[in-house]
């Protein structure tokens, strides 16, 4: 009996320790971190999350884009990220503090999309590049998310936002490809990755 | 502190739990559970290995959201972890417990009901996350609705196993039973707190990253690791009929495992924005876990000296006895891998996936058919008669192993050694690792050979002979070399 409790009792001290010190002492020393304003321009860094991408976070965790693609930036000691261009500069904790949801990610099948706003600005790039990443790179093992999409006829007007397709993916006569509201938001939310404002604690790194 | 050794244990096994426990229902619903959801985790890591390498293969189904890649392969990987390996972990740990304790609390009807809803959590799970209601984190990706019913389960089990342990009658604690303990503490604390900040309460910014990959260090050290020592550590001295080695050796294993375990996690995701000590200290845990880890394989080297020619013959000690080797490789592996020199390298590749399959089907997996290879036969009064399937499954699982792994890191070195050189382009880097890739369909085919072997010797049962508790001979599903050469 004693020594059972003195196994238990170990196992919550040991136990409680690392809960601690890896989810507690971060959460703690993490929830501090206040927004950085520029005293010159009065520019919030980081920014707000605009209203569609605050969607669009939930349509990437749910279809595990994680499961590919990272979003951290490391700093050059650690590795090629910020000379492959994947950002400028290391990503910090406070380039998160206002996401909804950390996608680090841990693995690197696709590309980091940290800075994927800043590589890409036009939604109808990140359309067709869900809707066929075959377009750009034809052995490209990115799955091609056509689900995202509906093809729907063309009533008057074609839609602002119908997909610019053509050969093998155009869609029929009289319809035309466009996409859900599920799409939207998911390239609202991939539109809003970037970190290029400037945080004290993390300098672009000198050529 | 010591932690007494396991020979008082010895000759209460032959019977407890066997014909007409009580306990008899729950520990089969865990095992036909378990290998339910072994076949259908092994038939979607298939689906989406050849989803991920070859997307031009008629198996990519672009309009079915829930066929995707990004549904199906985190549902496989949970499947494995929390169907399988979980509940056979359980359905054996429930062995183990009531066969030391011999309490006469039982509590049947708990287990049983710990089973059931921890099946309504998987399946809720799978329907959730290729519904589109994935968290997005691995090996969190249940949603609360999933994820609620496997934690009260776990408690349920918690509760069980600790009153069973209490009312015990044998005097004394063995060292299985703290490992067993041990992992249904920590579990029950690890995936209710990370549900509970992550998905209940929400927690955002770089808080989240932190909680989740300190969960998945418990998840692999402090509930796997510990059912499976724990396990190793019960079956393999009552098979060979002698005591472990070293209670010492144990001891420093136990200790060890609790001590570093919870600190492994965060190893995952170095050069994050994470504080620096805690990077540190993650890493040093992994390092210095080899040490436990070692401790328990050499306790089980110097326990199986002199009998190791028992693993030819006896096939449930061969899987045991392979898997606790296997971990103490893994550990070495993991070890040297987590080296930030190296960890730059190859982190984000297939090599860091191909060293957590080390561990989940190299240890845990060979160590949980070991454990239904033992118990199988006392559950339900037979013995074995299909050995020989029960030896293809055996190196089926070896081959799958070594195909998966091996085809992973060096598809994983390259892919690392890829990404460090700028000058290579992203897609050029893929490119090089697609040869690989197709391995990786191959190890797949091994694996969802090697499970349905599995679950095939499993349903032999029916047509197995009958075997008394109290006859002589065991009824370890042992190759007999006379017969098998006729
Ligand atoms: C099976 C792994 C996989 C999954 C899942 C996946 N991707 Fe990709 N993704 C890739 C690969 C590989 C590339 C690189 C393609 C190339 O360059 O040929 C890529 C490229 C991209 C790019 C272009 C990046 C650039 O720098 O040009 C974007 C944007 C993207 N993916 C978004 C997504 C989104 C959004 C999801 C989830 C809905 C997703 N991906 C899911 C593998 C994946």
């Amino acid at each position: 009996m004693n020594r059972l409790s003195k196994i238990i009792g170990g196992v919550f001290v040991l136990f409680g320790f690392s809960w601690w010190g890896l989810a507690v002492y971060p959460y703690l020393s993490f929830a501090s971190l206040k927004e950085n304003v520029d005293p010159n321009t009065k520019e919030v860094a980081p920014p707000d999350l605009p209203g569609a991408a605050q969607q669009g976070y939930r349509v990437y965790a749910a279809n595990g884009c994680v499961s590919c693609h990272s979003q951290f930036v490391r700093d050059k000691s650690e590795g090629a990220d910020i000379d492959r261009e994947w950002g400028k500069r290391r990503t910090v904790a406070r380039d998160y503090m206002k996401d909804g949801q950390v996608f680090l990610g841990v693995s690197r099948f696709g590309p980091d999309l940290t800075n994927i706003g800043l590589r890409q600005k036009d939604a109808q790039w990140f359309y067709r590049y869900l809707y066929d990443p075959r377009l750009f790179n034809p052995d490209t093992t990115m799955p091609a998310y056509r689900w995202l999409f509906q093809d729907q006829a063309i009533a008057g007007q074609p839609a602002q936002n119908a997909l610019k397709l053509e050969g093998a993916d155009a869609p029929r006569p009289g319809h035309e490809i466009v996409p859900t509201a599920e799409a939207e938001a998911l390239v609202a939310y991939l539109l809003s990755l970037k970190r290029d404002y400037a945080l004290p604690e993390a300098p672009a790194p000198q050529e | 502190m010591s932690v007494p050794n396991q020979t008082a244990g010895l000759q209460l096994n032959r019977v407890a739990a066997g014909n007409g426990s009580v306990l008899r229902g729950p520990i089969l619903l865990f095992f036909v559970s378990g290998l339910f959801w072994l076949l259908i985790a092994a038939a979607l890591w298939l689906f989406s290995a050849f989803q991920a390498t070859d997307p031009s293969s008629p198996l990519v189904f672009p309009d079915v959201a829930w066929l995707t890649y990004g549904r199906v392969y985190p549902v496989a990987m949970d499947l494995l972890v929390y169907g399988w390996a979980s509940m056979i972990g359980i359905g054996a740990a429930i062995w183990i417990l009531d066969s030391m304790a011999k309490s006469p609390f039982s509590g049947g009807y708990l287990p049983l009901l710990a089973g059931i809803i921890w099946n309504l959590g998987l399946l809720f799970g799978v329907w959730g996350v290729l519904g589109g209601g994935s968290t997005g984190k691995e090996w969190l990706e249940f949603p609360v609705y999933a994820a609620f019913p496997i934690w009260l389960a776990e408690i349920i089990m918690a509760v069980w196993a600790f009153a069973l342990f209490l009312g015990r009658r044998s005097k004394g604690g063995y060292i299985s039973q703290a490992f067993l303990l041990t992992a249904f503490i920590a579990f029950a604390w690890a995936y209710g707190s990370a549900n509970g900040f992550l998905l209940f309460c929400k927690i955002g910014g770089m808080a989240e990253p932190a909680i989740h990959w300190w969960y998945f260090g418990c998840l692999i050290s402090l509930w796997l690791t510990p059912l499976g020592v724990g396990i190793v550590y019960h079956f393999v001295p009552l098979m060979i009929g002698r005591p472990l080695y070293s209670a010492k050796l144990a001891t420093i294993s136990f200790w060890g495992i609790v001590g570093f375990g919870g600190w492994t996690g965060i190893a995952q995701i170095l050069g994050a924005p994470l504080p620096a000590w805690n990077q540190t200290a993650s890493v040093v845990a992994n390092v210095l876990l080899v040490v436990p880890v070692l401790a328990f394989a050499t306790n089980l080297h110097l326990t199986m000296k002199g009998s190791f020619d028992l693993i030819k013959p006896n096939l449930a000690l061969r899987f045991l006895v392979t898997g606790g080797m296997v971990f103490g490789l893994a550990s070495i592996w993991n070890a040297i891998t987590t080296f930030r020199s190296v960890n730059r390298i190859l982190e984000f590749t297939w090599a860091i996936t191909a060293r957590t399959d080390l561990f989940l089907i190299g240890f845990v997996s060979l160590v949980c058919f070991g454990a239904i290879y033992y118990v199988l036969p006392r559950l339900v009064g037979r013995s074995w008669k299909y050995t020989r399937l029960i030896q293809w499954h055996f190196w089926f699982s070896i081959i799958a192993l070594g195909t998966l792994v091996f085809d992973l890191t060096i598809a994983g070195v390259i892919q690392g050694f890829g990404l460090m050189d700028p000058k290579v382009p992203f897609a050029a880097v893929i490119d090089l690792t697609k040869p690989f890739l197709l391995g990786y369909e191959l190890a797949g085919i091994f694996i969802g050979v090697a499970a349905l072997l599995g679950v095939g010797s499993f349903l032999t049962v029916f047509v197995n002979p009958a075997w008394a508790p109290d006859s002589e001979e065991a009824p370890e599903p042992v190759i007999n070399e006379e017969v098998s050469l006729a």
